[in-house]
């Protein structure tokens, strides 16, 4: 199989300018086969209007992609019935039930018996936790009874490419935790293409991250990738005691290029940037605790946060590529 | 996922992919809620309301006043014309627009439905429940009681051409409506132009008509004209509005899935 295959969304240049504004500025994104895909942004990036290009909700300016091997402009109605796609803002018809939504939904991909039809209904009411309100109509509903109907509605076909825009929204912890959980049984049958702005959720679930801002691309790369940084490997230490000493010692060594240190407490913060990551992790700790005036509270590798990473990006406008 | 196995892949071309669901959702709006009997009931009352008001009812309290059944015929024909018409623009005027603004649209758009389908599923659908109840269950109850009534014969089948008229007529205004709510974002303009094309068509063939003395003849409205005294036992005095009226509904209907095509959600 060539590399272009395992490529489920695939876009190049793609644009959309509404008069005067640029919404998406050439984005070239590139989402792999099952894999759970976080795509971030501070509102107004251009993420809604990207997941409306690729399901032909929206035309391109300029640009274009594929979804599947599928053009987004000719065969939309292709790529559509491989879909399941969740909107920021859903609007279903309020007459119907939520077994009438899914019912609705379910006949613009299966056809065959209805009581096969029926059970898949009944399993994805079931997966949302809608079973008891089943037969309720929906105009009754809360904004998280919604945004479950959405996720089931989104996925009673089983589709090949999840796209969920903010799915999270308007869920307690509780339902968050259920939509995290639903995602990661999906894993292994579909693609997850998501767009959100809680960042413990994205960290918590995605292996590869997209932030855009502005329209624009500024990085892409898999999670761990993303949140070991690109400013060199650093570790962080935490102790107790006068650090002159141990200072001097670790400055000495050719693989260690600097040392940032804070004080807070009577509590001393290290961060040691190393070239040779290897000899750092076996010698650097024991060059410290020579000292045995010294008491190391914590250490290890320094691990960014995603909110670390997103703000240094966004705000920093850095560029990330992997 | 032990559902799945005994359900088929729905196999649409792509054009006309997700059509049948949306002509089954349209008709559930109609024939699966109280809509049906409802319109049914208004319509009674109002194109046969005044038949059995005038046939029935005045000749029962004053036969000196009663008028004659022919007169009568042409008041239901003339309220079928008029009224029928505001009836199809009520009743279509929030179909694409209605889907626009709440988001259903959007939301039919992002499933495998064809924007060809969107429209054409709205067209079969509110159609066939117009023509059905304002058209075909009306006449036919008109029909009747001018049957049981007596005084003047009907013959059937000039009868069903002339409700064909009425009903001609009315689908001008149906895609009329349709093309509109794929132009525009409120109701207003879509009933407002409407109106205006009915009223203002008769204004607006007089004036061509001093340039083109045949233009008037193409006129949707002319149909109306020709239905009474179709329905009288009289012929059909010309094909040119029948004939201009179905180009211009299918150029309407054309034109409503090439704009929706280009609509952005």
């Amino acid at each position: 199989m060539e590399m272009s295959d395992n490529w489920v969304i695939n876009t190049h240049s793609l644009s959309k300018s509404y008069k005067d504004v640029e919404a998406l500025k050439s984005l070239d994104l590139k989402v792999a086969k099952n894999s759970i895909f976080g795509f971030l942004g501070p509102n107004g990036a251009g993420k809604t209007t990207t997941i409306k290009l690729l399901l032909g909700l929206i035309r391109p300016t300029s640009g274009g992609g594929s979804v599947f091997g599928h053009d987004i402009l000719r065969d939309n109605v292709e790529i559509r019935k491989r879909i399941g796609y969740l909107a920021q803002n859903p609007s279903y018809y309020k007459h119907m039930t939520a077994r009438e939504t899914l019912r609705f939904r379910a006949r613009f991909f299966y056809t065959g018996p209805k009581d096969a039809l029926e059970n898949r209904i009944a399993e994805t009411l079931e997966m949302a936790g809608l079973t008891n309100k089943a037969d309720r109509p929906i105009k009754g509903f809360s904004g998280g009874e919604l945004q479950r109907l959405g996720i089931a509605q989104a996925q009673v076909n089983h589709p090949d490419l999840l796209i969920l825009d903010e799915p999270a929204a308007n869920l307690d912890p509780g339902g968050r935790r259920d939509v995290l959980e639903v995602m990661e049984r999906l894993r292994k049958y579909t693609t997850i293409f998501y767009s959100t702005h809680i960042l413990d959720d994205v960290q918590q679930v995605s292996d590869t991250v997209a932030i855009l801002n502005h329209g624009e691309l500024v990085a892409q790369a898999p999670m761990e990738e993303l949140l070991a940084g690109n400013d060199g490997t650093i570790y962080t230490v935490v102790m107790e005691g006068d650090p002159s000493g141990a200072q001097a010692r670790v400055t000495r060594r050719e693989w260690v290029s600097s040392i940032d240190t804070t004080s807070m407490n009577g509590r001393i913060t290290w961060r040691v940037h190393v070239t040779d990551e290897e000899v750092a992790k076996s010698d650097l700790l024991r060059l410290i605790l020579a000292d045995e005036d010294i008491k190391v509270i914590e250490f290890g590798r320094k691990q960014y946060e995603l909110e670390e990473v997103f703000l240094r990006i966004v705000e920093g406008e850095e560029n990330v590529q992997y | 996922m032990s559902s799945i196995s005994s359900l088929q892949i729905v196999n649409e071309s792509p054009w006309r992919s997700g059509f049948m669901n949306m002509v089954r959702k349209e008709n559930s709006l109609w024939w699966g809620t109280r809509k049906w009997w409802v319109q049914s009931l208004i319509w009674f009352l109002i194109l046969n309301g005044i038949v059995v008001l005038l046939l029935w009812i005045v000749p029962a309290v004053d036969k000196e006043e009663a008028p004659r059944a022919s007169e009568v015929l042409g008041v239901f024909f003339g309220f079928f014309g008029a009224l029928s018409t505001f009836g199809v623009m009520i009743l279509m005027q929030s179909a694409i627009v209605g889907e626009k603004n709440s988001g259903t649209a959007a939301w039919i758009m992002s499933n495998p439905v064809s924007r060809g389908a969107f429209i054409l599923a709205k067209l079969i659908a509110n159609g066939i429940a117009i023509l059905t109840i304002i058209v075909v269950l009306q006449g036919l109850i008109g029909y009747m009681q001018f049957f049981l009534h007596g005084e003047i014969v009907l013959r059937p089948i000039p009868f069903m051409a002339a409700l064909g008229l009425q009903g001609l007529h009315l689908m001008f205004y149906l895609t009329l409506a349709l093309v509109l709510g794929t132009f525009f974002n409120g109701r207003g303009p879509v009933i407002g132009i409407s109106i205006a094309v009915l009223i203002g068509q008769d204004l607006l063939g007089q004036l061509i008509a001093m340039k083109f003395p045949w233009f008037p003849t193409l006129m949707p409205m002319r149909l109306v004209d020709m239905a009474l005294p179709l329905a009288q036992g009289g012929t059909l005095s010309s094909y040119t509005p029948v004939i201009a009226t179905t180009l211009m509904s299918l150029s309407f209907l054309l034109l409503a899935i090439w704009r929706f095509r280009r609509e952005e959600f």
